[in-house]
């Protein structure tokens, strides 16, 4: 089967209007084709927007949102991450398969402060009495790192403006987690400071996710 | 020197060859409740219901644009501006859509601002860096713009606005809210929500709306404010906290605190709703509406 053959019947898949020989021929094809089964999964998270969930209408195939409520049902108290390592290293893979084709081409990108590059935040010491927070923070830093990495296979191609934007706001994050780092070092027991923190590691993981998952096949 | 002019002439020619836009105008029958696609790279979408059961698609698409790719059958329309292979920047295409006001809207853009008006169904909003303005009524939304703003006119439906830099307005919202951004300003006005969840890092958040009975509001953000606008007959328990910011509680001010660290406090006025309102070093406030 070509493309442009399963490309046509993407929309009877995801609303199940498809005969069954028809089905398992697209299904295969999909299989092997990275660019049918991304826009397969669009297809499919559009259907269920429209058919449904009028109060609850979160994209499905916002990577972000299926860590967030497993993140939530996993957290096991206070700052508590155990177990969200896995969901956030899915959700960083879904990221690079949804990653296709670029935006806007342009002149190649100069960082100019070195802020959209990944780097490392060491588990300060003080922390390590508090294995909840060691294990939260170890659990965001591999989802950092495998989103960075995602977002670094495509930037040279976002438009020099997304960069800025990214590059910006990603620095006020950082510079937010320091801050809060920085109080909790001091004072690592303190339950709100490690909500704030969780907070804005979470914001991170998002943006870096809505970045990695622009499309550019429109 | 006549060759030179020549030249001259070739060039301008091909200059107005390649910055000539196109002229659309086409129509297709469309159901009454159907799903509309929409996408364009850059310059504008200008989307509105009408009574008709047919979509009408005006404008003028840019020299690198291979064609409009416009089709609807079974519920599902296709309005997609299709640039030319290889074609190194989207020049601007204006496209004004008019369909069905009952429609669904999925719409993409990159730089391409989007504004739509009258469509009562569902809608998927994306954009890199245009803008979003949505006037109600509509069913549900889902809006995200990385730079852009989003201004969406809600008339009561529920729906998710994120940004990483872009403002985002929110008026008359019902159900459940989300609004999520970095740097961008939260502003939630009129309306009754159930549930609100609004965050920022250095943006600032205002809400100026009602709380159903069993309600939930939580706003929190990093350096920014948190400034809360609330029934004055509100019956809620509070929790307003700040590790280094004020906080401002106009439902007591005899227990307002300033200055110091780490504060928090809560309080009820009855158990119809939950506020809660975090800052890490932004100033918390929360207020009885006039």
């Amino acid at each position: 089967m070509k493309c442009i053959d399963a490309m046509a019947s993407l929309d009877d898949l995801a609303e199940g209007g498809l005969s069954e020989s028809r089905r398992i021929e697209v299904e295969r094809h999909i299989e092997s084709c990275r660019g049918c089964r991304a826009e397969s999964d669009r297809a499919k998270a559009l259907f269920a927007l429209v058919d449904g969930l009028p109060r609850d209408i979160a994209p499905p195939h916002d990577p972000w949102t299926a860590i967030k409520g497993r993140i939530e049902h996993e957290k096991p108290g206070r700052a508590g991450m155990r177990g969200a390592l896995p969901y956030l290293a899915a959700a960083a893979a879904l990221v690079l398969g949804l990653s296709g084709s670029l935006l806007l081409p342009g002149a190649p990108w100069r960082s100019e402060n070195g802020r959209l590059a990944y780097r490392a935040r060491p588990i300060p010491a003080s922390f390590r009495e508090y294995p909840d927070l060691a294990q939260s923070q170890a659990t965001f830093e591999a989802a950092r790192a495998e989103l960075y990495a995602a977002l670094d296979a495509r930037k040279g191609s976002f438009s020099k403006e997304t960069m800025k934007v990214l590059e910006k706001n990603l620095g006020i994050i950082d510079d937010a987690v320091s801050e809060i780092r920085g109080a909790l070092e001091k004072d690592p027991g303190n339950d709100t400071l490690s909500s704030f923190l969780i907070a804005a590691y979470e914001n991170e993981i998002r943006v870096l996710s809505q970045a990695a998952s622009l499309r550019g096949s429109i | 020197m006549k060759r030179t002019t020549l030249a001259l002439l070739m060039l301008a020619f091909l200059a107005s060859l390649a910055s000539a836009q196109k002229k659309v105008d086409e129509r297709l029958p469309a159901e009454t409740d159907g799903l509309v696609r929409i996408s364009n790279l850059a310059g504008s979408v200008r989307v509105s219901g009408w009574d008709k059961d047919e979509i009408s698609v005006t404008g003028t698409i840019a020299s690198n644009v291979e064609r409009l790719e416009f089709s609807s059958e079974s519920g599902l329309a296709t309005v997609k501006v299709v640039m030319r292979s290889g074609a190194w920047s989207a020049k601007d295409s204006e496209i004004e859509v008019r369909l069905p006001a009952g429609s669904s809207l999925d719409i993409e853009t990159a730089s391409a601002k989007v504004d739509v008006e009258g469509v009562k169904g569902k809608m998927r909003l994306v954009s890199v860096s245009g803008a979003i303005r949505v006037e109600g009524p509509l069913a549900a939304f889902i809006a995200r713009s990385t730079s852009g703003s989003v201004d969406i006119a809600a008339g009561g439906a529920n729906g998710r606005a994120q940004t990483i830099s872009g403002n985002i307005s929110i008026v008359s919202p019902g159900g459940d809210l989300s609004a999520e951004s970095v740097s961008g300003n939260i502003a939630v006005r009129g309306g009754r929500v159930d549930s609100a969840a609004l965050e920022t890092t250095s943006g600032g958040i205002r809400f100026d709306a009602d709380l159903g009975k069993g309600g939930r509001l939580d706003a929190k953000n990093m350096s920014g404010s948190v400034d809360l606008t609330l029934n004055p007959g509100i019956a809620a328990d509070f929790e307003l906290s700040t590790f280094s910011g004020k906080i401002d509680n106009g439902f007591r001010p005899d227990s307002g605190d300033s200055g110091g660290q780490a504060k928090s406090l809560s309080f009820s006025t009855g158990k119809d709703a939950r506020v809660k309102a975090e800052s890490f070093s932004g100033n918390v406030r929360v207020s009885k509406r006039d």
